[in-house]
């Protein structure tokens, strides 16, 4: 059949760049934008997990390749955004999922240690990730940046001042750079994802988060990991061309009730 | 192929979950937003019956989604005014007829221009009306028989206007930003009834409500000028993120407002004076109005 509206929903063919990608939310978006057609270049720190996830992808018949990085290095993302670049002869979509959560109360001892350790990762990654994936982005057609913040950048949790300082600083990068980079027609979004079933969470016992969910959140629920992915999907279709500067709650109603 | 994610799904053929066995209730169908986001939610299997209070209109607008519609879904049109309570239960029973519900798009709005100090209350009540009370309402009947359904997805198109002063057009902006308020409040009640319920906010959109702004020079360049993304919007964009909020791919989302604008809300509302200062010249607010850079 003749299309007759010119945005697409697909990702098909697109090169994605997914860091954080060997488990929770980080490894479930990899697998949906493989799925979706998309040439992904997963990225994580750890090796063994990671390839597990790429070698899962390729077992489905779809296009992944992983790449080990810290990315609290900068050297090496500038190396490895560069050999993804290469590699694929383009680059599409940088989703800056990859975090990490340092729970830590403001007098103690390892707070410095805590702070920068979580402002790493968290935030000043993703400025590196932007910058080395940018001439690339620049040369596609419908560029996307998505930045993974957190319900945390909208509201706050005791003890976790460097991630919800982090995760503010995420919203704000992402609206600034909405307004520097729209006139070149890339996009960039976040979203704040919500209880969710990941790593971060596991500690968390079954019946906490139950209740959790049946006080806090309007789906009364946990999400799946996969749901967040969606979101993300979604943010870096082409057809949403005309989305900029927006941090999307992916969060099950949680932010409306209480932040 | 096998899928690498956990969660099985039926994908369009465009990438997209297919909305087959999805039945839609779509207010302001007959033009602009409306139809385009019929048209995408009918391209992917839902059903769709279009509210307007235009028959004649709904019925050209019905032609426009069959031609575009996969090749399973219906189309219907029903007439009535999104006011009036007892028209919306009417629509919504047209559109349960043979299926349960389970997408709902309170799009219907109207708009006016007047200064406050001067504002003709039945101007205010009118558009109150039909955005307001028409959102409501639909959430009202619509929520009702969703929840029947088991659950689904209720979205309201709100605007820009919600999110930053629009001089001059204060019943609009109010109307716009109480939709966003009860969309926040609706999430929250109906997360337990299983039903979603967020808004898009568009910004300048190429519809016939906004030909006036493309048409006048000095308004258009001013919405560019505050726009990131430079360029004006079209149905689709907001068709599309309509579609997004009502499909099963946002099924974390919920009490969202979402700009669909290229990035207008991260700066100031679009500047009107050319219009106030023709239209009301004697407003002493709007000979007050200074220059914005």
């Amino acid at each position: 059949m003749t299309r007759i509206s010119k945005l697409s929903r697909s990702i098909k063919g697109r090169i994605a760049i997914i860091t954080g990608a060997a488990s929770g939310m980080g490894k479930a978006t990899a697998q949906l934008f493989a799925d979706e057609g998309a040439r992904v270049a997963a990225l994580d720190v750890n090796a063994e997990p990671l390839n597990a996830v790429v070698e899962e992808i390729e077992a489905a018949g779809c296009e992944a390749r992983a790449w080990t990085v810290d990315l609290a290095d900068r050297s090496a993302i500038e190396r490895v955004i560069g050999e993804i670049g290469t590699h694929f002869g383009a680059i599409d979509i940088l989703v800056n999922n990859a975090g990490i959560s340092i729970p830590v109360a403001i007098d103690s001892d390892d707070y410095e240690r805590a702070w920068q350790k979580s402002l790493d990762v968290l935030i000043t990654a993703h400025t590196r990730t932007i910058r080395a994936a940018l001439p690339w982005l620049r040369k596609s057609d419908a560029g996307r940046i998505v930045n993974i913040a957190s319900t945390e950048g909208l509201g706050a949790t005791k003890y976790g001042s460097p991630y919800t300082a982090a995760k503010h600083a995420v919203i704000g990068l992402t609206r600034s750079l909405a307004v520097e980079l729209g006139a070149e027609g890339i996009t960039v979004n976040c979203i704040c994802p919500g209880p969710i079933r990941t790593g971060m969470t596991a500690g968390i016992p079954e019946d906490a988060k139950q209740e959790f969910a049946r006080r806090r959140v309007a789906l009364k629920r946990y999400a799946d990991p996969e749901e967040v992915a969606h979101g993300t999907l979604s943010l870096a279709l082409p057809a949403s061309s005309f989305i900029t500067g927006v941090a999307l709650p992916v969060d099950g109603g949680l932010t409306i009730r209480n932040a | 192929m096998a899928k690498a994610g956990h969660l099985e799904s039926v994908h369009g053929k465009d990438g997209g979950m297919n909305l087959r066995d999805q039945n839609a209730f779509v207010t302001g169908g007959g033009s602009g937003i409306g139809l385009a986001s019929a048209q995408a939610l009918a391209r992917d299997g839902a059903n769709v019956t279009l509210f307007g209070r235009n028959a004649e209109k709904l019925a050209r607008a019905a032609a426009l989604v069959a031609e575009v519609k996969s090749k399973s879904a219906e189309v219907r049109t029903f007439a009535g005014d999104v006011g009036d309570e007892v028209a919306v239960a009417a629509g919504i029973a047209e559109a349960t007829r043979d299926a349960p519900l389970t997408i709902a798009v309170a799009n219907a709005g109207a708009g006016t221009i007047a200064p406050l100090m001067s504002m003709n209350l039945e101007q205010w009540d009118a558009v109150l009306r039909t955005n307001l009370r028409g959102t409501v309402n639909t959430f009202k009947h619509a929520g009702r028989a969703i929840a029947a359904a088991g659950g689904g997805a209720m979205c309201a198109v709100s605007s820009i206007a919600g999110a930053r002063t629009h001089r001059f057009m204060s019943a609009y902006c109010a109307s716009k930003a109480a939709i966003d308020n009860l969309v926040q409040n609706a999430a929250d009640e109906l997360g337990a009834v299983g039903i979603r319920v967020n808004s898009v906010l568009p910004g300048l959109v190429d519809t016939e409500i906004a030909a006036g702004l493309f048409a006048t020079e000095e308004v258009y360049a001013d919405y560019l000028a505050c726009m990131p993304l430079g360029r004006a919007g079209t149905v689709d964009d907001i068709a599309s993120a309509v579609r997004f909020l009502c499909g099963p791919e946002s099924s974390w989302i919920t009490g969202v407002n979402l700009s669909v604008d290229g990035g207008h809300h991260l700066r100031r509302g679009p500047n009107y004076d050319v219009f106030s200062r023709m239209l009301f010249p004697d407003d002493p607010a709007v000979a007050g109005e200074v220059e914005q850079d």
